[in-house]
């Protein structure tokens, strides 16, 4: 057989013997591969949380970037998390500092719609999930003080704007002299009520009455939306209230799993073998090559 | 295959192979004409490796196997799977092609065959082209121009879907047509001036430069004289028949950016470039590993038009070291070949490998296949008598 035409599959498989310590490398290479890519997938692994912010009626209460911002960019925050979630193992404050860096690099969120938010976190392994769930617990806690402040200053906008309709037709009532709505008005929250007896209770109405009541009709719906968001911001019997809590909640298992990032990411402990294999096999031909030309030589 | 055992003629099959290969003709996605005889033939040789002769590996199926399990390394192989096992299946089939072909032209005789076949078809595109261009500059027949240039692009394409494919194709096979005989002097300088309108009209830049240089080439080694007045009237005819080429279509667009002479500067100093070169060297932490054959369109959202970057990106260290004595290999059987009868296909060829060098840091060759024809051609040597066999040594044999 001649250098030029190469050698059959079976004679290149009997060089394997001459050189067992290849195959053994080849076998230690391949089986650490696959553990290695095992434990640390490429491209990483990505947990991920699932926030629903408080919001009155699908409006956030909290700017959530504005949050975003300023909790990802405190060091001594990020310290804190990986520290408490046991990431860093090395005392030494410019290690812990990297790690710091790299977890916040590899912190994300996506916003799903107006009041649902996915936090994501992408580490070399399985370890994201401590540091997660300390993460969004810290993101919920500084998003329920935040949001419960805001909640209560619309709140007494809210209460101030109904009060002010109300104290308005109660005026008008008194200029107009709607003496119906006098000995009502003694219950300025009863104002649909009142509407709704007024005609009754003026019974020979004058032109002034008339001309009240029509201004009074005005306020009416002015009225209803003042109530409508008072309720919106007061009323704990909406249905709606379960796709829009006031208050932020986790929605995600704090004990879901992290998965790969790749989708196909099976394929590597195929892929692995096989790409081993070839290699195995490649150097094998060239070793075949080279033992053919020195035993000539 | 001996020398002895060299066909004669080739089948229809491998004519139909030959001379297809210049034409790219898009059938879907990346499939072309050529790929369908290259398909049967490929089955063919694989039927005979499982039914007939077992397959042989020499030291050339070594660098490629390792290269193909580098490329399977890949860190977003798992990402795009699809886009990684496509593009391996691409390069599989031109390797399987790259055998068939090496193994096929085992005489000079056949590889000057084969010389002939790409020649004819790579002048009849370059007569065909060039007739479209004049056509398209005297306005004639708009239908018949807007054949060779599609969609009312300004750069000539026909049968390639895009210009710059075509721009490869003609400089890389340009060697192989003008080696494949002996042209006189008035038809060499036909042929001259066709290719240069057909690259000028691709409005590619390194390929009107390139072209530019393999025509003085062709002119002063491969059809070298030692007249010193011959040599200077040749210069002449060819600096003319080049200075007046241009000036005809020095007013084209396309002519135009060949030269390098709008917006941009030529060459290298290419924005959309450099800017592929900074995302590839971007890349270095995953260098060893690589990104996985084809994963590079994936990550980048561009192709790096760099091959040697490309392959160090996509395949790793390991890959591209398995590339680089892939080539080596290839070299090494084509300098050591000995073509004695033909002289001129190994100049030929020399260029084209010339070309090929110079194209791959402005281009993804990878997949070409022009590019891996010529390799094809070049290991196709190795069938050949060596310089020391033609010496009179005895040739290596291998012990059992």
């Amino acid at each position: 057989m001649s250098q030029k035409q190469g050698s059959g599959f079976f004679e290149v498989l009997q060089t394997a013997k001459k050189y067992p310590l290849l195959v053994l490398i080849a076998l230690v290479l391949c089986i650490f591969l696959e553990f290695w890519f095992y434990n640390y997938p490429p491209r990483g692994v990505v947990t991920e949380d699932t926030l629903i912010l408080g919001s009155v009626l699908g409006s956030p209460l909290v700017k959530f970037d504005a949050l975003w911002t300023r909790i990802i960019n405190d060091d001594g925050l990020m310290l804190q998390l990986v520290d408490e979630s046991g990431l860093a193992t090395k005392p030494d404050p410019r290690a812990r500092l990297a790690l710091a860096s790299s977890v916040r690099k590899n912190l994300r969120y996506t916003v799903v719609n107006e009041t649902v938010i996915k936090i994501s976190l992408v580490r070399p392994g399985y370890d994201g999930r401590g540091v997660l769930n300390r993460f969004s617990s810290f993101v919920l806690t500084r998003l329920k003080e935040l949001g419960d402040e805001n909640l209560a200053s619309q709140r007494e906008l809210v209460k101030f704007k109904l009060h002010t309709v109300v104290e308005r037709a109660w005026v008008i009532a008194a200029i107009f002299r709607l003496p119906g709505f006098q000995e009502l008005l003694a219950d300025k929250n009863a104002f649909a009520r009142l509407y709704s007896q007024s005609l009754s209770a003026v019974d020979n109405p004058t032109i002034w009455n008339k001309l009240g009541w029509l201004w009074l009709n005005d306020q009416l719906a002015i009225f209803y939306a003042a109530q409508n968001l008072y309720r919106q911001h007061f009323a704990d019997d909406l249905r709606l209230l379960s796709l829009f809590p006031r208050s932020p909640c986790l929605i995600s298992s704090p004990d879901a799993p992290s998965v790969p990032v790749q989708p196909f990411h099976q394929l590597i402990f195929l892929l692995m073998p096989c790409a081993v294999g070839l290699m195995y096999f490649a150097l094998l031909i060239a070793l075949r090559q080279r033992d053919a030309v020195v035993v000539k030589q | 295959m001996n020398a002895a055992d060299a066909p004669d003629r080739f089948s229809w099959l491998w004519v139909a192979f030959f001379l297809l290969i210049p034409a790219g003709f898009p059938l879907y996605s990346r499939f072309v004409l050529s790929d369908l005889p290259a398909m049967i033939i490929v089955a063919g040789l694989l039927l005979r490796l499982i039914f007939v002769s077992p397959p042989k590996f020499s030291i050339i199926d070594a660098w490629f196997l390792f290269f193909v399990g580098t490329s399977a390394l890949g860190r977003e192989v798992a990402t795009v799977p699809g886009a990684y096992f496509f593009e391996l299946l691409a390069v599989v089939f031109l390797f399987a092609c790259f055998r068939a072909v090496a193994e096929i032209l085992s005489s000079e005789n056949a590889l000057s065959r084969a010389f002939t076949l790409v020649g004819n078809s790579l002048i009849f595109i370059l007569a065909l082209n060039f007739l479209a261009v004049i056509v398209q500059r005297t306005g004639i027949s708009p239908e018949f121009a807007s054949v060779f240039f599609p969609g009312n692009a300004e750069k000539l394409c026909w049968p390639f879907q895009f210009s710059g494919q075509l721009g490869l194709s003609l400089t890389i096979l340009f060697p192989v047509c003008i080696g494949s005989r002996s042209f006189t002097l008035p038809v060499r300088l036909l042929l001259y001036i066709m290719f240069l309108v057909n690259t000028g009209a691709t409005g590619s830049r390194s390929v009107f430069w390139i072209a530019l240089f393999e025509i003085f080439y062709a002119e002063f080694f491969m059809h070298k004289t030692l007249s010193v007045q011959k040599n200077f009237m040749k210069g002449l005819a060819l600096c003319c028949s080049t200075g007046l080429t241009l000036l005809f279509f020095a007013d084209d667009f396309s002519f135009q950016r060949s030269m390098g002479q709008i917006d941009a500067s030529p060459l290298f100093f290419d924005e959309p470039r450099w800017n592929q070169i900074r995302l590839a060297l971007r890349s270095l932490p995953v260098w060893l590993q690589g990104l996985g054959l084809g994963c590079c369109d994936f990550v980048f959202k561009t192709e790096i038009h760099n091959t040697p970057l490309s392959l160090i990106v996509e395949t790793g260290l390991f890959g591209f070291g398995a590339a680089c004595l892939f080539l080596f290999e290839i070299l090494k059987a084509f300098y050591q070949a000995n073509l004695q009868q033909h002289h001129l296909l190994k100049k030929a060829l020399a260029m084209s490998l010339l070309t090929i060098c110079f194209h791959a840091f402005f281009r993804n060759l990878v997949s070409n296949r022009a590019c891996w024809l010529i390799l094809a051609f070049c290991f196709s040597c190795k069938n050949f008598a060596t310089r020391a066999e033609s010496r009179g040594d005895r040739p290596l044999e291998v012990s059992r």
